[in-house]
């Protein structure tokens, strides 16, 4: 989206402070509640910026953190009466202020990393180890698409994924040239830097377009709905790109009866109750929240709902590079997050995004917290 | 950009870290909807202020009315920012005084049904309190905004909504004021009484005075018993004109605690609005529809639902009836607070910015003049091409009248101007009001002196004197036509009609 259409798009906010503002925003400062702080505000911003004429704007500290505390949760998107994709508007002056080189001096390495490793944590280990031989599998219709976040930090949802594919007698290859899905990039005002590892990844995708290509990281997932639509539309239209649990909810049958089992597990291996977390980008990126529920409630999983679920729900903390960029506010989310699940009397969450999924554990852990966090895949693993 | 020495004197009444001069943050408080798309034309809409502050208590507010007083510095008080006249564009600069630390609920009595509240608390937190309270408790005032205002806000505006045609406004819930005027002189103006007849009615004069006479640092708020149930009837008409005459015969009957009227397009927008919740509710896309709430003992409510239904059933105009309970009559009720917004939702893409006349937005007229001014509206725009619609609070004569016109040059400005200017004169001229509940803030105040007539609002100015005798207070509003934007009228319109 260009500039032009973003002032089409701006001009539509009428300040009418709907968007929301206590702790909907992960970005939001309690404390200091100054205007800057508000989705408005970060609307206001972008204005500012993009109105600048000399006035400084793009430089201000102000601006570059107002608006890469944001996490591109949607949350404002979703509230906003007139239904202004405020995150997107946040990224163009991200954007522009990248263009200023006037952003966190942690993405810089972020950007080096995908770059020069293909993922943003700047890990050496190639990105196919655990399953070399899925790369030559020419024939196979269906891509799974694993991501960094699955691939590097957590790798179980990555290997049970696999195991439930096998289940399912799906043959899967992965792409030869996997690489970052670059969503971070784009998230973070870099979408310049798209590049030619990306290209050459969505080449090989048109030389021989799959059938479907699967995702587990809904990050992931949308950044190819998004990004890449019109480069995916023009050359496959029909290639299905499908979030796990779209994929799973027709097959589930074929895991067999796990009914029987999910008694056994709650009473040994998964502390009860279970709470389900909706990821941002699933739910409303993706509108994906009746899929997991649905596979959920056909396995007769009993699990409990935050106060604000579905589309309406509250961000981990994490996304957008704010985790790196501001480690406390992040953190400081992720804890009211758990302090609800506390309040709620769950002991156990469980959500579908690797991304969400590693930034409870982080601070679960970090605080010493009695939670423990799932991925939906482990937990089908473990009952099949 | 403020004298370092005075913005050093702030910083010692109220702290460092809630004085705020960046440039951006500043930038953030310089815009409401219609001078944000004036400001893509000319930065001359950019209305900077000089310094935005958060104060914390009376005492600090007292300081900093008697440090402006001193410098000469000119003092916008602002709640949540949420209006729609203007009210708090800082026109000439000046310092922001923003209430949202001054937050706190501090008494709640329920013998005497009163809450004591520091300005800056939101209206939603308060009502969140006392419906939670044993018996269950509200305060009847529905303005659009009531998810996000502040209580300061609503009484320096006098806020109301949908249902002010039972339960009138903000005004009729404030039993007392605690303020600051403009001389820095602490005043507690009212009772802890409803009725009073004791000296001249200072408290009725200050509610609605826009932060022009002074600065409200405490409220005391009547509140009432909740109402047994709340349910809405909704009718559909293939015409809007059988819809007006239709609310009329439904207050004949009854005085619904809301009665609002929406044409197609609102109810496309509020469509849109309801397709993002769960479960589903749709309307009908009809010519017009009625939402008529009512509140009450259930068996009486119950009666006067029944009542309307067939009412409006037996109306060969009539497309479709309903009653909405329970979720369906929140959601319908969330889609109409967010309903002029929504129809941003729906709103065909420009290729520049656009904004929508605020002058004509807020009439109020006698109802029998509703036909003849709505009638108006639609001819001017489809003279000029211009997409419209019509919705509001038809039962106690309130219309918004709402289009949204391209901006590319200041002859689209001055076109709004021409366009106000021929349906304010309508308004005035059937016994109406320019502005029924939004305020007059920058955007109405032209028109004042058409209203009222000269002498009366020179009248208002030397009140205005009394209480703030250097114009400290939100300068450039309500009593104050200055003919600085082309946006605003040019014609003569200083005669009283």
């Amino acid at each position: 989206m260009n500039v032009k259409q973003i002032q089409g798009i701006i001009w539509k906010c009428n300040l009418c402070g709907f968007c929301p503002k206590d702790f909907e925003c992960p970005s939001f400062d309690e404390d200091a509640r100054w205007e800057s702080s508000y989705a408005r505000g970060k609307v206001s911003i972008v204005h500012a910026i993009l109105q600048d004429e000399g006035r400084g704007f793009q430089n201000s500290l102000l601006a570059k953190d107002s608006l890469f505390s944001c996490t591109g949760c949607g949350h404002c998107h979703y509230i906003c009466p007139s239904g202004i994709d405020i995150p997107r508007i946040i990224i163009l002056g991200k954007k522009k202020l990248v263009e200023a080189n006037n952003y966190p001096k942690t993405h810089e390495q972020v950007v080096e990393n995908i770059k020069k490793y293909k993922n943003p944590f700047g890990e050496k280990e190639p990105r196919d180890l655990a399953w070399p031989e899925l790369k030559s599998n020419v024939d196979a219709e269906t891509v799974y698409f694993p991501g960094c976040m699955a691939i590097y930090r957590t790798p179980e949802v990555a290997r049970n994924t696999l195991k439930l594919f096998k289940i399912l007698g799906e043959d899967i290859k992965v792409l030869e040239n996997e690489t970052c899905c670059s969503g971070i990039l784009y998230r973070t005002g870099h979408a310049d830097l798209l590049g030619q590892l990306v290209k050459q990844m969505l080449n090989e995708l048109n030389e021989k377009p799959p059938k479907q290509i699967i995702f587990t990281c809904p990050g992931c997932l949308t950044a190819f709905k998004e990004i890449y639509k019109s480069e995916l539309k023009e050359k496959f239209n029909n290639t299905n790109l499908l979030h796990f649990s779209e994929y799973l909810l027709d097959k589930i049958s074929q895991l067999g009866n796990l009914e029987s089992k999910v008694k056994v597990l709650l009473g040994n291996e998964i502390k009860e109750p279970v709470i389900w977390h909706d990821p941002c980008h699933l739910v409303r990126s993706l509108g994906i929240y009746n899929e997991p529920r649905a596979i959920l409630e056909a396995i007769k999983f009993p699990y409990i709902e935050f106060k604000q679920n579905r589309e309406d729900s509250n961000c981990c903390g994490s996304g957008s590079g704010v985790r790196s960029a501001y480690p406390e506010m992040a953190e400081k989310t992720t804890i009211q997050r758990i302090e609800e699940v506390k309040e709620l009397g769950a002991r156990t969450i469980l959500t579908a995004c690797p991304f969400c999924e590693y930034q409870y554990n982080s601070v679960v852990k970090k605080n010493g917290y009695d939670i423990d966090v799932i991925d939906l895949n482990i937990l089908l693993e473990k009952l099949t | 950009m403020i004298d370092p020495s005075i913005k050093s004197k702030f910083i010692g009444i109220i702290g460092k870290q809630y004085v705020a001069d960046d440039p951006v943050e500043l930038y953030c408080y310089s815009h409401d909807f219609v001078s944000r798309a004036l400001s893509w034309i000319s930065k001359d809409y950019d209305f900077m202020p000089d310094l935005v502050i958060k104060p914390k208590n009376a005492d600090q507010v007292k300081e900093i009315i008697d440090l402006a007083n001193a410098e000469n510095l000119k003092i916008i008080p602002r709640g949540a920012g949420t209006s729609y006249g203007g009210q708090f564009l800082p026109i000439e600069g000046g310092v922001i005084m923003d209430f949202n630390r001054m937050n706190k609920i501090l008494e709640i009595n329920t013998e005497d049904n009163y809450a004591i509240v520091e300005p800056g608390v939101l209206y939603k937190d308060l009502r969140k309190r006392l419906r939670s309270t044993d018996k269950g408790y509200w305060i009847p005032c529905n303005p659009g905004s009531a998810d996000v205002c502040t209580i300061g806000g609503m009484i320096a505006n006098d806020a109301s909504g949908e249902s002010a045609i039972k339960y009138g406004t903000t005004r009729d819930y404030v039993l007392k004021l605690e303020a600051i005027l403009g001389t820095g002189q602490r005043v507690q103006i009212g009772r802890l009484v409803k009725k009073t007849v004791s000296g001249l009615d200072l408290l009725s004069l200050f509610i609605g005075s826009e932060g022009t006479l002074g600065v409200i640092t405490e409220a005391t708020l009547q509140f009432l018993a909740l109402p047994e149930i709340f349910l809405t009837v909704v009718g559909f008409f293939d015409s809007i004109e059988i819809a007006v005459q239709a609310a009329k015969e439904i207050k004949e009957y009854v005085t619904p605690m809301s009665l609002e009227i929406a044409d197609q397009l609102v109810l496309s927008g509020m469509n849109s609005f309801l397709s993002r919740l769960t479960p589903k509710i749709v309307l009908k896309i009809s010519k017009a529809a009625l939402l008529i709430r009512l509140d009450g003992e259930e068996k009486v409510t119950s009666d006067q639902a029944r009542y309307i239904v067939n009412l409006l059933s037996s109306n060969e105009h009539s497309l479709d009836v309903k009653i909405m309970r329970g979720f369906e009559h929140d959601y319908l009720w969330k889609a109409r607070d967010g309903a002029g917004p929504s129809l941003l939702r729906i709103q065909r893409p420009f290729r520049t910015v656009a904004t929508f006349p605020p002058a004509i937005l807020d009439f109020s007229v006698p109802y029998s003049k509703i036909q003849v001014l709505m009638k108006k509206f639609a001819e001017i725009m489809r003279a000029n091409n211009i997409a419209f619609t019509r919705m509001g609070h038809i039962g106690d004569g309130n219309i918004h009248l709402l289009c949204t016109i391209p901006l590319k040059s200041e002859a689209d400005i001055r076109k709004i101007g021409d366009i106000q200017d021929e349906l304010v004169k309508l308004a005035i001229s059937l016994g109406g009001s320019v502005t029924a509940e939004h305020g007059c803030g920058v955007w109405k105040a032209p028109y004042l002196n058409l209203e009222h007539g000269v002498e009366v609002v020179d009248l208002m100015r030397k009140i205005k004197a009394i209480f703030d005798p250097n114009n400290i207070l939100n300068p450039g509003k309500m009593y104050e036509s200055k003919k600085k934007f082309n946006f605003q009228t040019t014609n003569n319109l200083s005669e009283k009609s």
